[in-house]
């Protein structure tokens, strides 16, 4: 009977160490419970653990887009990062990088009073509905505003609910509907014929390929490639703002005998999209002043008998509000993101998220980090040693490391270190 | 007593952080000898649970799932516990030290072998530094004063027999 009892208790942790390693996880979760448990030996550790690394020649160089906020946010952290940011040589001349690349993200018509242009960062991109998930932050968000990247339309806000002015969602989330996928609505436009000629008005909505450009009275232009942009048609209660760009006109083909094609005079055509939604990380779009990017931020402390070079454990969980995807920030330096939550841990999976990444190049000049060195035309080459800056809003301007040569000839991205005597911040992505 | 393995590993937890920081992979493993004391001072139905203890915490300093750590742990204590008490010699002491110490190597060696042939399982299975064996044979070596120990207190005990 006893030993029947003793086979129950060993197949009983052998079955749940088999979950563990399958990736189980509720199982994943509980074990993070090991983290108030060692909670009173840490300060143990921290009198006894060696001096760790930290990233003061780094630091500085943060811009202060979400970076400034943490300093002047009265955390004990504050005397260092002050410190630090007095020995920066180089600050001003990221903060003015970070500023211009955000500027031409939101290359848009200035906001209205009341109204402030904001980037959200892109989620996911829901290729069956043709829909944008964006990260909706706090307060409401007007169903049916314009989205913009880089002064392209892409779509507009849908609503939340059906009849509901206010596209949040209860998650957090809200959705664009694509220019010219069903749902979205359509689009005054002027398609620009070039030569001088003067522009041709006609509405972009919905077709069976995407945007489609209709022009009821008269044929489209048979020259392919001109650009349509919106129109000002204020005058009609439509406040979509002028000058937007839509797409590129496809011009539409007619096969002929022997395999040659001609162009067909239609009222119908296609519209070309100037972006690939799947690529898009930021969105621009107008904002009521008092919308707050950040749901939150919190201090945390690493707990030092669980730190590797790839994880962390922090001393917070869901019931702090932590959920997976969180940024964790120490001196304006990206450490990671929140990649498990247990109830009162979380485990932070270090170095800069998988979204896009920029290097400031020379002075002032920031651009996308691309990591094959080909692709670096001359003096625009990101040397090694470059601060590397992380390109997603809630992260947005937060020095994710410096630019590395790796053995194999390619470039890399060598995160700062983090100093464990100190505490950390949690953004909400 | 299995308190105390649950206590021995709380404290063997920030130990191998003090000696992995200081002395890098290589540093003895406090949790052989509290995986030792554990095969010898508990009853065969206790063993599961101090191998959870025992690997839990390991893997928590280690950065890995729990799973493979608890494994490891299960089939060295139970490996162990048939070495029998250590007794007034001490030298089992360090035989069951020995055997946990391989046996423990060699099963965190295999996992991490799978975590190599079986796709997508790297993140799943043992990836932690300490894995190599040379630090859990050194935290065996912990134990070698013991049969030394043991030699020294029975010379006592005999002497104040003698000086009676």
């Amino acid at each position: 009977m006893g030993h029947g009892r003793n086979a129950t208790r060993i197949w009983l942790v052998v079955a749940l160490s088999l979950a563990s390693m399958a990736g189980l996880e509720p199982v994943r979760q509980a074990e993070l419970m090991a983290a108030p448990l060692l909670q009173p030996l840490e300060p143990l550790l921290l009198w006894a653990l060696p001096d760790q690394p930290d990233f003061r020649d780094l630091a500085p160089q943060a811009p202060a887009l979400g970076a400034g906020r943490v300093v002047g946010s009265g955390q004990p952290s504050d005397a260092a990062t002050a410190t630090r940011a007095h020995a920066g040589v180089n600050a001003s001349a990221a903060q003015s990088a970070w500023v211009a690349w955000m500027a031409e993200v939101m290359r848009r018509p200035p906001a209205a009073d009341g109204w402030r242009l904001a980037a959200l960062p892109v989620l996911s991109f829901d290729e069956p509905r043709g829909q944008l998930v964006l990260a909706a932050g706090q307060g409401p968000l007007p169903a049916g505003t314009p989205v913009t990247h880089r002064g392209v339309l892409l779509g507009f806000l849908r609503p939340a609910r059906s009849g509901s002015d206010d596209a949040r969602r209860d998650d957090g989330t809200a959705r664009v509907s694509l220019l010219g996928q069903p749902g979205c609505r359509p689009v005054a436009a002027a398609v620009e014929p070039g030569d001088g000629r003067e522009p041709i008005w006609c509405l972009v909505s919905s077709g069976a390929q995407g945007p489609q450009l209709t022009r009821p009275d008269t044929p489209l232009p048979a020259g392919s490639g001109a650009y349509a942009r919106t129109r000002d048609v204020t005058a009609l209660g439509d406040g979509v703002p002028a000058s937007l760009l839509l797409g590129r006109l496809r011009r539409p083909q007619a096969e002929q005998p022997g395999g040659g094609l001609l162009p067909r005079h239609t009222t119908r055509a296609q519209l070309e999209p100037l972006l690939d939604p799947e690529r898009v990380r930021h969105v621009t779009l107008q904002v009521p002043s008092n919308w707050q990017p950040e749901r939150y931020r919190m201090q945390a402390h690493v707990l030092r008998s669980a730190c590797s070079e790839q994880r962390l454990v922090l001393d917070r969980g869901s019931s702090d509000g932590v959920g997976v995807g969180d940024v964790v920030l120490q001196d304006g330096a990206l450490v990671g993101r929140v990649r498990r939550v247990g109830w009162v841990a979380c485990e932070v999976a270090r170095g800069a998220p998988s979204g896009p990444q920029l290097v400031e190049v020379s002075q002032g000049l920031v651009l996308p980090l691309d990591l094959a060195v080909d692709m670096w035309p001359g003096e625009r080459r990101a040397a090694p040693g470059r601060p590397v800056y992380a390109g997603t809003l809630a992260g947005g301007g937060l020095v994710a490391g410096r630019v590395a040569m790796a053995a194999d000839g390619r470039l890399s991205v060598s995160p700062p270190a983090l100093d464990l005597r100190r505490g950390v911040t949690l953004l909400r992505r | 007593m299995i308190y105390v393995v649950f206590l021995a590993a709380l404290v063997s937890a920030p130990l191998l952080t003090l000696g992995t920081a200081w002395l890098g992979p290589a540093a003895p493993d406090p949790f052989v000898p509290a995986a030792v004391w554990a095969a010898q001072c508990l009853r065969v139905r206790q063993l599961p649970w101090a191998a959870v203890a025992l690997g839990w915490m390991r893997a928590f300093v280690l950065a890995e799932p729990a799973g493979g750590q608890v494994l490891c742990a299960l089939l060295a204590l139970l490996l162990a516990a048939r070495v029998g008490p250590a007794g007034s010699s001490g030298r089992p002491l360090l035989t069951t030290a020995v055997v946990i110490a391989l046996s423990w190597w060699a099963v965190a060696a295999l996992l991490s072998w799978v975590a190599g042939v079986l796709p997508g399982a790297a993140g799943n299975l043992l990836s932690g530094p300490s894995n190599d064996g040379s630090g859990l044979l050194l935290g065996a070596l912990l134990l070698l004063p013991s049969p030394l120990l043991a030699a020294w207190r029975m010379r006592r005990a005999r002497a104040e027999v003698f000086a009676r």
